[in-house]
């Protein structure tokens, strides 16, 4: 027919995502303050409020959105560890996005997103070594299964920061929904 | 530890205007539309007509999922690429494909009133909301539970590459007109059934749209679908 052939590039390959649940978390004062001095430890990783997020999934699918744009100079905001919180969000409004779905002084409950550059963290060991570092300074526990998350969502708390009340009382509805916004933020709001 | 890349990409299905591949993205079966080039018209035309439809599409696909109407879940929308990564309905079945093996059975007519009567149902809401799909034709239509009790249907809309929000009465008026065209030539007497469909549409579009949406449906089944240029 044509000679057009599909080149589908999602990702620039250089950068991996780690995500991890933190539960019982006892220093977010802390961790929070540490984040505002730009602390090495915490360079490149995303806290955000577990109880805002409904499924693992929107917190990938807003990841992978922000490497993309990242690798393409159009982010919205300063780095990776910020997109992609802007990219959970149902505003145009960064701070107002950092603010809600952001670390608070109070929460318990988190999920971190460690963006690793394998251009300059190459090898397993080195990432681990990143990782252990950063969790060094969580006062909490760690878990890497995310179905633990099922449990502290707070669909209340969801619907209300998404102003989304009429989807209340259905959990898949307002997942679907979540997932496809966070996907495409650049082009609906 | 994330697996962030598309795999396992496999032709679906070839279209005038692009294609769709199946293929694997962050452990979720998906399907992945990309819309082609056109090579016929000016690059810069091309670029924000594209632009402007792929805009329509997810657009018209999410603010149907904010009605809590069921549309494929978008995992990855870009732009740049004109790529659309979206979830795959394995349980899904077209509309035209049930129609039609209902049409084959004895005593179905209830089932398919009971179809008709949510199509009307989940078009009145869309329309109400002045989403206009653009292509409706029971291939567009899905359902999400072709398994499930007459009552409980769910209907999964596709393929919104024509859809836009805020549109008129008029756009409304074809979008029912399309869906006439394309109904009654897949489905031969059927008219018992989207007569319908008709009814349920009416009853739940807001009254004071209704009859002008109706008045320019008439127009167009009248005049066909575009507007007539003479004069």
């Amino acid at each position: 027919m044509d000679c057009w052939s599909p080149t589908i590039d999602l990702l620039p390959p250089s950068i991996r995502i780690d995500v991890l649940l933190l539960t019982s978390v006892r220093n977010a004062a802390q961790l929070r303050k540490a984040l505002m001095e730009s602390d090495p430890r915490l360079e490149n990783i995303a806290l955000i409020k577990a109880h805002l997020i409904i499924d693992p999934l929107q917190v990938h699918v807003a990841a992978n959105k922000s490497i993309m744009a990242d690798s393409r100079d159009k982010k919205n905001t300063r780095s990776l560890s910020t997109e992609v919180i802007f990219n959970l969000s149902s505003t145009k409004n960064i701070t107002a996005s950092l603010q809600t779905f952001g670390i608070g002084d109070d929460d318990q409950n988190l999920i971190a997103v460690i963006f690793d550059d394998i251009a300059s963290i190459s090898s397993e060991s080195d990432r681990n070594e990143r990782k252990n570092k950063f969790l060094d300074l969580v006062d909490g526990s760690v878990s890497t299964n995310m179905e633990d998350l099922s449990e502290i969502t707070d669909l209340d708390a969801i619907t209300k920061a998404h102003k989304l009340k009429h989807l209340a009382g259905d959990r898949d509805k307002l997942t679907r929904l979540l997932i496809s916004r966070s996907a495409a933020k650049d082009l609906i709001f | 530890m994330a697996q962030s890349d598309l795999t396992d990409l496999q032709l679906y299905k070839q279209g005038a205007e692009g294609r769709l591949f199946t293929g694997e993205y962050l452990g979720q079966k998906v399907l992945v539309k990309q819309r082609f080039p056109k090579k016929y018209r000016h690059p810069q035309l091309d670029a924000q007509l594209s632009a402007q439809r792929f805009r329509g599409e997810v657009r018209s696909l999410i603010r149907c999922q904010s009605l809590g109407i069921r549309t494929p879940t978008i995992l990855l929308a870009d732009l740049d690429q004109n790529i659309i990564v979206m979830e795959f309905l394995a349980r899904a079945q077209t509309c035209r494909y049930f129609i039609q093996t209902l049409l084959a059975e004895d005593g179905s007519e209830p089932r398919l009133l009971a179809l008709a009567q949510v199509i009307g149902k989940v078009l009145a809401l869309i329309h109400s909301n002045h989403i206009i799909h653009g292509d409706l034709t029971t291939s567009n239509i899905l359902v999400a539970n072709p398994g499930a009790p007459d009552c409980e249907l769910e209907l999964v809309l596709i393929d919104f590459g024509l859809g836009f929000a805020e549109g008129s009465a008029e756009d409304k008026g074809v979008d029912l007109y399309v869906l006439e065209r394309a109904f009654l030539s897949t489905h031969p007497n059927t008219e018992a059934i989207f007569d319908a469909i008709m009814k349920a549409y009416k009853s739940d579009v807001p009254q004071k749209d209704c009859s002008e949406i109706l008045k320019k449906y008439e127009e167009i089944r009248l005049r066909g679908r575009k507007r007539t240029m003479l004069g």
